[in-house]
């Protein structure tokens, strides 16, 4: 290996681990007695900034555990998942899975799913711009074909599904002063996060929408989405459903079954 | 697929179709000068906290070795199986 | 609604030899609404790297009304690695969209394995270093089909195996690449103060042809015992020290393009938009004394 390289990589090992420099890497620096001083600005500069990124994707999860604890956290998340990319915009990706391999966290079962929400959030700020769906893209499909297509998705559509009552913790959570309390007896709860137009939305939905959507999102054809629909949940009226949402931007696209 | 669910479902659609010109739905893409939610860019070159800062200091030489102390509205939800969970 | 934006009249690329000023997401809506006289606006490429959305739209307005600088923090030119293709291909495709009048990046590395620090680590200064420095702009240089400026970092640490001078290290960098140079004033004196390396000494190698861009912003000092570390925080209005500095470079080099960076502890855009005054009052001052002189 080059020198440049060994360095470069043993300057890389020393930043991301909680312990002091080794002393070969000491040794290559300049020393004025504060060698070790400058090498943690650096140190720090790794572990705060980017903590800071991952603090702007998750507000709710550090206002329900506090700054000092996600602080604490965010310096484990740094260590052990380093931004493999340059653009720090979906920085945080494995965050949800990181809170729930934390022993500590286990009680605070919601925690893993209202990151869910956020991630998404941010995922859905950044999608590609998409048109919705059309009044003539749907009438120009005969009647009887329409439940042999595929209907699908806003490409920003994320959809959540929790044990927990995680809208409500969401919600309740988008401002420092609330004090509202909220019982996990609430039960399960299905989210949708999507961007029709310009801004993020993040709507509760029924069990029964919940998998009509994911069912739509991954291609099967609407009368298939409907049955599985149905069969979780029988309360779910596509007719009530559709006639809300099918031209509210969260679809896009309608295709006959090839 | 049953033939209940295809009519169903195209009678869905159909009913849709036609209330959409009333039910004013459709997204609102027309707002003028609305460009959305201005969240910061995550990248810059700036210096982040210099020497004075808990990046290294929170962890011990053992590494690892950190404390949660969970003081937030986590506090305000209740029930459910926490209490199962003890 | 797309239309209704590229409808709009488009500012010229070109950034004038006037101050701009970093471009926050705080003061986008001020920027759109009271259309401030200012120069030109300089962003950073990786924040509008999204596929869509609410930044790239706020851009694309701004951009009509203003020429930009891309400022790259990104492309990691110091590092051992191979360049990130992807990354630059994303680069380029913001340069082709927006049309910057300026495009740039650090002297610094930030990836040692495959991930990636996000901060601009300093360089090792020799001789491998410098044709890898060299080979690395002449590849983002092809990609972008257009010359570049390498800005001079703030650093807090220096390698014992560094045996070329910064200042002859930058300037050879930018000479044999073709490239230009960003002077970030600030960063001068962070640094200077920073190693006790002399400000003239390092000022000596920068010509006026190399320059096509000036930097400018607050720094934070932290004392440690008896020493102090200047650390390059963003975070405050530009100090006197760096102003006098400031206006010592643009008598040297003449009237360059000049940024107010703001990253930390952000004013209010009125408040920002008045260091962009003070260093453009310095800027014609120069314009005219380069008059009076030249007659």
């Amino acid at each position: 290996m080059s020198p440049l390289a060994e360095l470069q990589q043993a300057f890389c090992d020393a930043l991301i681990s909680p312990k002091a420099p080794s002393e070969s890497l000491l040794k290559e620096l300049v020393d004025d007695g504060l060698a070790l001083q400058r090498f943690n600005v650096y140190r720090n500069n790794f572990i705060v900034l980017n903590g800071d990124a991952l603090a702007d994707m998750y507000p709710v999860i550090k206002r329900l555990i506090g700054e000092e604890a996600f602080r604490v956290l965010a310096s484990a998340y740094v260590r052990q998942h380093p931004p493999q990319e340059r653009a720090l915009l979906l920085y945080g990706d494995q965050f949800p899975g990181f809170l729930e391999s934390i022993p500590e966290l286990s009680e605070l079962p919601y925690l893993a799913d209202v990151a869910r929400i956020e991630y998404a959030w941010t995922e859905s700020y950044h999608t590609q711009d998409q048109d919705n769906l059309s009044e003539k893209q749907v009438s120009e499909i005969a009647t009887d074909k329409l439940g042999e297509c595929q209907l699908l998705p806003h490409p920003s559509l994320h959809c959540i599904s929790s044990a927990f009552p995680i809208y409500a913790i969401w919600q309740t959570n988008q401002s420092d002063d609330s004090t509202e309390s909220i019982s996990l007896d609430q039960g399960e709860s299905h989210v949708i996060v999507l961007r029709p137009a310009i801004d993020v939305e993040v709507r509760e939905v029924s069990r029964g929408a919940y998998h009509f959507l994911k069912q739509l999102q991954s291609g099967n054809s609407i009368d298939q989405a409907y049955e599985t629909a149905n069969e979780l949940d029988d309360t779910f009226d596509p007719g009530r459903f559709l006639t809300k949402h099918l031209f509210d931007g969260t679809f896009y696209q309608i295709t006959p079954s090839s | 697929m049953k033939k209940s669910t295809s009519l169903l479902v195209a009678s869905a659609i159909t009913t849709a179709l036609a209330m959409a010109p009333m039910t004013g739905v459709h997204a609102d893409t027309e707002k003028e000068k609305c460009y959305g939610v201005a969240k910061a860019g995550k990248n810059d070159c700036k210096a982040g906290p210099g020497t004075s800062c808990a990046g290294s200091s929170t962890v011990d030489a053992q590494g690892n070795a950190w404390m949660l102390v969970l003081k937030g509205s986590c506090e305000k939800i209740v029930g459910g199986s926490l209490a199962d969970k003890g | 609604m797309n239309e209704a934006i590229t409808s709009l009249r488009s500012a010229p690329a070109r950034v004038p030899s006037r101050a701009g000023a970093g471009l926050k997401a705080v003061h986008y809506q001020t920027i759109i609404d009271e259309q401030p006289d200012i120069g030109w606006f300089e962003i950073h490429p990786e924040n509008y790297m999204g596929k869509g959305g609410a930044p790239l739209r706020y851009l694309e307005r701004i951009r009509s009304d203003y020429p930009i600088s891309m400022h790259s923090v990104g492309t990691s030119l110091g590092s051992h690695l191979p360049l990130d293709r992807t990354h630059l291909n994303e680069l380029k495709q913001l340069v082709d969209r927006f049309q910057p009048g300026l495009v740039s990046e650090h002297l610094s590395w930030s990836h040692g394995y495959e991930w990636y620090t996000n901060d601009l680590i300093p360089l090792l200064y020799t001789k491998e270093s410098l044709n890898l420095v060299v080979e690395h702009i002449e590849q983002v240089q092809e990609t972008l089909q257009r010359k570049i400026l390498i800005e001079n970092p703030s650093s807090y640490l220096q390698f014992k195996q560094s045996d070329i001078p910064e200042q002859e290290f930058l300037a050879e960098a930018v000479k044999r690449s073709g490239a230009g140079l960003l002077l970030d004033v600030n960063n001068v004196y962070v640094s200077c103060k920073n190693h006790n390396w002399d400000i003239e000494e390092y000022l000596s190698p920068i010509t006026r042809e190399m320059v096509g861009e000036i930097h400018l912003a607050g720094h934070a000092i932290q004392s440690l015992g008896d020493q102090e570390l200047l650390i390059d925080d963003h975070g405050s209005p530009v100090c006197t020290a760096v102003w006098e500095l400031y206006r010592h470079c643009i008598d040297r080099l003449g009237e360059v393009p000049t940024l107010i960076e703001r990253d930390s502890n952000i004013p209010s855009f009125a408040e920002l938009q008045k260091e962009v005054q003070f260093a453009e009052h310095y800027l014609r001052a120069n314009q005219e004394v380069d008059r009076v002189t030249t007659r």
